[in-house]
């Protein structure tokens, strides 16, 4: 007869397995919130939003635009910035914003169909320069 | 197997079934506090709507000077049959456009005609017409829409008359 307040083996292998599966679902955690924190997801999506609404703005303007864009070093100097239609297919005009791979896109509206194309590598800051609607993007270093 | 030993297993289920549930419950209250969407709507649409009521393709341009007059409608441009084509090249979304749609209306105040004289006009109307359907129904999410209006109080200028008039864009972009 099993005395009373006795463990069996049976009960410590189960308790041993919950403590494996508490142990594995704080890693899972752990990990997830990690790859949060290094997302660069977000600062994609913003820069793809922001910079195709500068683009429509500067279009908008009624006269010459010279625009520097900066933000701080960090968040821009590690993206890869176009500013060009997404394929000749669709001739659709669009930022893209891209990091290590990853990529996000934004449409934007030029002020006429003539092609452009503009590819700026890890900037500290962008310079827009718009004379007679005629747009150029480059490097301000 | 004995009466203890399968309660213990529906214990031991019951307690994989709430740690399964705390696990999502986690998951889902930090994604609740991650931005994934930044919505332009107001601001673009607004843009939009400015760009078309201040575009040259609408607005009365000094032959002499090439001075846009910002807020002068020219009647002669906003009436020509080739209207919509400028329109839609100079706000150039893409061959294929699926990002914007206005509707553009006109109203001449001091016609004295004795009734309301008004044109109309749209910035891609095929986007335009099916959209509006989505709005009006008030569906929401992907593949939705919003409307936006602005009024611009203007003057309208046909030939060397000059007449007052309000400019109503109203524009339809869908959700992204």
């Amino acid at each position: 007869m099993k005395k009373r307040g006795t463990i069996t083996l049976r009960q410590t292998l189960i308790h041993l397995g919950m403590l494996a599966l508490v142990a594995f679902v704080f890693y899972l955690l752990t990990s997830y919130v990690n790859s949060i924190r290094q997302n660069s997801d977000f600062d994609m999506l913003f820069l793809s939003r922001d910079l195709a609404l500068l683009l429509n703005s500067l279009y908008s303007a009624p006269g010459n635009v010279e625009y520097i864009y900066a933000t701080d070093d960090t968040a821009l100097s590690s993206l890869k910035l176009e500013f060009k239609q997404l394929s000749s297919s669709d001739d659709k005009p669009v930022v893209r914003v891209e990091y290590e791979g990853a990529s996000r896109t934004y449409p934007y509206a030029k002020p006429s169909p003539t092609s452009e194309a503009f590819l700026i590598q890890v900037p500290k800051s962008i310079k827009f320069d718009k004379k007679d609607n005629q747009l150029t993007v480059t490097k301000n270093e | 197997m004995n009466k203890k030993a399968s309660m213990d297993t529906i214990l031991n289920l019951f307690r994989l079934f709430f740690l399964i549930v705390v696990f999502f419950s986690v998951v889902f209250l930090a994604r609740a506090f991650i931005v994934e969407k930044i919505d332009l709507f107001e601001i673009e649409s607004k843009l939009l709507n400015y760009r078309i009521a201040f575009s040259d393709r609408i607005s009365y341009v000094d032959s002499d000077t090439g001075r846009k007059h910002i807020g002068i409608i020219d009647l002669e441009k906003f009436t020509s049959d080739d209207f919509a084509k400028n329109l839609l090249n100079s706000i150039y979304y893409g061959k294929i456009n699926s990002e914007a749609s206005a509707k553009i209306v006109l109203r001449d105040l001091d016609a004295n005609q004795g009734y309301d004289v008004f044109y109309e006009k749209f910035y891609n109307k095929e986007l335009y017409d099916e959209k509006k359907v989505i709005v009006e129904a008030k569906l929401t999410g992907a593949g939705a829409a919003k409307r936006l209006d602005t009024g611009f109080y203007v003057l309208i200028k046909d030939k060397d008359d000059f007449r007052r008039g309000i400019l109503n864009v109203e524009a339809i972009l869908p959700n992204r």
